[in-house]
C-alpha cells in the first residue's frame, strides 16, 4: 500500500537533489528520473485499484478536515491520477534517447517539478493548495518552455508566464473572495457553505476562477500562449503541455465549478458556449498553419474546447463523454507530438512541405502518426469514435441543435487538415527506409496499443467514466466523504 | 466596516491597475512591474480579510475576539514566495530576450505569429 502523498513528495524532494545527482554521475540523471515516475506510476496503479473500492481520504498533521489540508481521491481523481502517471511514465522512456539541451539535470528537475505539480492538483482537496499547485506547475512549465533558450522558445515562454501569471493571480482572488464569505478553504467545507454566498460574489468568484484556470485550460480568449509556447518548448515538454497540464487545468475547472460553487445554470451555459468558440476558432486558425507542431498546437486547443462545450452540457451522459474525449485527447496528442518528434530529427524544421513523404522514410512512426490522427478525427473502431460518437449523442439527447452543428462543422475542419497532412506525409518517391531506434518508438507504440483496444472494447472504461461523472453530479456526496464519516 | 471597505477598494484598484499595466504595456519591464503591483494588489486583499480593527498577532496566549485572523497571513506568505519566484523567473526571460533580440518591446518579438 503506498500512500497517495508520496506520488507528491518524492518527486519534489528528488527535483531538488537534482544537481547532487548530476555531480554524482551526468549519466544518473536521467535513470533517477525514470525511476521517480515510474515509482509515481506505481502508487497511482495502486490507488487506482484502492479508489475501486471506495475513494480515499488522505489527512495531513493529523488533524481531520476541514482543518488541515487533505488529499482526497475519489473515481475522477484516480482515474485522472493513473492516466497523468502512465503518460508522463511512457514520455521518459521517450526521453531517455532525446538530445536535451545542457544542463541536462536542470531539465529533468523542472520536469520532476512539473509532474509533481500536476499530480498535485489533481489530489488535493483544499483550495489554496491547488492554487501553489497550480503555481508549482506553472513555474516549472515557463522554465521548459523557455528551456531551450532560442527566440522560439523564449518567445512562447515570456508569453505563457504573462498569462500565466495573471491567471493564477485571479484564481487567488476568487480564493480570497471565497474565503471572506465563509472562512474556509477546504474544497468540501466551501461546498457545503457555499448557499452562504450572496449571487454577485458567486458570479465573480466564478469569473476569476473561469479566467484564472482557463489560462491552463486552453479556453478562448487566455490561449494565446499556446500555439508559441508549443512550438518553441521541447518536443516532449510539449506533449506534457498539451496532454497533462491541459488536463490538469480542466480538472481544476470542473472541480470548483461542479462540486466548489455549484453548477449553476449560468455558468454551465457560459461553459458551454466559451468551449464551442474556442473549438470553432481553433479548428480555424490550424487550417492556416503551415508548420505541423504549430497545426497540432492549435487542433489542441481546440479539442480542450470540445471538452469543455461538454462539460458545458452538465448532464450525466454528455459528463462522461467529456471525460472520455478527455482520455482520447491524451492518448492522440500525446500519439502525434511524440511522432512528430521523431519525424522532427530526420529534417530540418516541421513545416509541411519539409515533412513530404516522411511517411515512407519512417514508415511505422508515419503509421502511428496516422493512427492517432484518426482516432483523434473519430474513425471507427478506433478509440476517438466511442468518445465522439457518444459526445455527439448526448448533445442531440438535450436538443442543441445549432452547438451540435457547430461541432460537426469543426470536425470537419479538422479532418480536411489531419487527412491533407497525412496525404503529404505519403506523397513523393525514394527515400530509403530509416526507422528511428525502438525504445523511441516503444512509448509511442504502447499509445496506439491502448488506443487500438479501446477502439476495440470502449465498455472496458465505461464504469470508471460512469463513476468519475457521477462523483461530479453528486456535490453531497463528495461533501460527506470529506467531513463526514470517510475514515483516512 | 467602513474602513474595511477602504481596504477592500484600494487592494483591488491596485490589482485591477496591476493587470491594466500587464495586459497592456510594450514593454517587459512594465509588464511584470504590473504583474508584480497585481499579485501586491491581492495579498493585500487578503490581508485586509483577516483584519480585526484592534486585533494584535494571533499568538496562543491571546484570546481569540483580539487576534486577526492568521490564516490569510500565512496565504500570503505562501503567495509572496511564489510572487517572488515568478518575478525572477520573468526578470531571467527579460535578460535572455534581450540579449537575443536586442530589445524588450513585446510587440516586436515576431518569431511566430498567429
Amino acid at each position: 500500500m503506498v500512500s497517495p502523498i508520496l506520488a507528491i513528495v518524492i518527486p519534489l524532494a528528488i527535483a531538488f537533489l537534482m544537481p547532487f545527482f548530476s555531480a554524482l554521475s551526468r549519466k544518473s540523471v536521467k535513470w533517477v528520473f525514470l525511476a521517480v515516475i515510474a515509482f509515481n506510476f506505481y502508487a497511482a496503479i495502486m490507488t487506482f485499484l484502492r479508489v475501486l473500492s471506495g475513494p480515499i481520504l488522505v489527512v495531513t498533521a493529523g488533524i481531520k478536515p476541514p482543518f488541515a489540508i487533505n488529499l482526497l481521491i475519489g473515481p475522477l481523481g484516480g482515474l485522472l491520477f493513473l492516466l497523468f502517471e502512465g503518460v508522463a511514465f511512457l514520455y521518459a522512456i521517450f526521453l531517455l534517447k532525446a538530445e536535451i539541451k545542457e544542463p541536462v539535470h536542470r531539465f529533468f528537475m523542472l520536469f520532476l517539478l512539473n509532474v509533481a505539480g500536476a499530480t498535485g492538483m489533481i489530489l488535493t482537496g483544499d483550495l489554496f493548495n491547488l492554487f501553489v499547485f497550480l503555481e508549482i506547475t506553472g513555474i516549472s512549465a515557463y522554465g521548459l518552455v523557455g528551456f531551450k533558450r532560442d527566440k522560439k522558445g523564449l518567445e512562447g515562454g515570456v508569453k505563457y508566464l504573462i498569462l500565466g501569471s495573471v491567471g493564477s493571480t485571479l484564481f487567488l482572488l476568487g480564493v480570497a473572495l471565497l474565503y471572506s464569505q465563509v472562512g474556509t478553504l477546504n474544497m468540501a467545507d466551501i461546498a457545503g457553505r457555499i448557499w452562504m454566498l450572496k449571487k454577485p460574489t458567486l458570479y465573480a468568484a466564478f469569473i476569476m476562477f473561469l479566467v484564472g484556470l482557463g489560462v491552463e485550460a486552453e479556453l478562448f480568449p487566455m490561449n494565446a500562449w499556446v500555439p508559441d509556447a508549443y512550438e518553441g518548448a521541447h518536443d516532449t515538454v510539449t506533449a506534457m503541455l498539451s496532454t497533462v497540464l491541459s488536463k490538469a487545468g480542466l480538472y481544476a475547472l470542473i472541480r470548483v465549478v461542479f462540486t466548489v460553487l455549484s453548477p449553476q445554470k449560468a455558468f454551465l451555459d457560459l461553459l458551454l458556449w466559451a468551449g464551442l468558440i474556442t473549438l470553432l476558432l481553433a479548428e480555424l486558425s490550424a487550417l492556416r498553419q503551415k508548420n505541423v507542431k504549430r497545426m497540432i498546437a492549435y487542433s489542441s486547443v481546440g479539442q480542450m474546447g470540445l471538452v469543455v462545450f461538454a462539460f458545458g452540457m452538465g448532464s450525466l451522459f454528455a459528463l462522461q463523454a467529456a471525460l472520455f474525449q478527455a482520455v482520447n485527447h491524451v492518448l492522440s496528442k500525446g500519439v502525434l507530438f511524440l511522432s512528430l518528434a521523431i519525424m522532427g530529427k530526420k529534417r530540418e524544421g516541421l513545416e509541411l512541405e519539409n515533412l513530404r513523404g516522411i511517411g515512407r522514410e519512417l514508415p511505422v512512426t508515419g503509421l502511428l502518426f496516422s493512427i492517432g490522427a484518426l482516432s483523434l478525427l473519430g474513425l471507427p473502431f478506433l478509440s476517438g469514435f466511442w468518445s465522439k460518437i457518444s459526445l455527439l449523442l448526448s448533445t442531440a439527447d438535450l436538443k442543441l441543435w445549432v452547438p451540435l452543428g457547430l461541432v460537426l462543422l469543426a470536425s470537419i475542419i479538422e479532418a480536411f487538415y489531419y487527412l491533407r497532412t497525412i496525404g503529404v506525409f505519403y506523397t513523393g518517391t525514394d527515400f530509403r527506409f530509416a526507422e528511428t531506434a525502438f525504445i523511441r518508438l516503444l512509448p509511442v507504440l504502447v499509445l496506439v496499443f491502448v488506443i487500438l483496444y479501446l477502439g476495440f472494447r470502449p465498455g472496458v472504461l465505461a464504469p470508471y467514466l460512469k463513476g468519475a461523472a457521477r462523483e461530479l453530479v453528486d456535490r453531497s456526496g463528495y461533501i460527506g466523504w470529506v467531513i463526514g464519516g470517510l475514515k483516512p | 466596516m467602513a474602513e474595511n471597505i477602504i481596504f477592500y477598494g484600494s487592494s483591488i484598484a491596485l490589482a485591477a491597475i496591476g493587470l491594466l499595466i500587464a495586459l497592456t504595456r510594450r514593454n517587459l519591464i512594465k509588464i511584470i512591474i504590473g504583474l508584480d503591483l497585481m499579485e501586491t494588489g491581492v495579498n493585500m486583499f487578503l490581508i485586509s480579510i483577516g483584519y480585526r480593527r484592534g486585533g494584535t498577532a494571533p499568538i496562543f496566549d491571546i484570546p481569540l475576539s483580539k487576534a486577526v485572523d492568521p490564516v490569510p497571513q500565512a496565504l500570503v506568505l505562501t503567495a509572496i514566495v511564489i510572487g517572488v519566484a515568478v518575478t525572477a523567473l520573468a526578470l531571467t526571460f527579460a535578460v535572455r530576450i534581450h540579449e537575443k533580440y536586442g530589445t524588450l518591446d513585446i510587440s516586436k518579438l515576431r518569431e511566430m505569429k498567429w
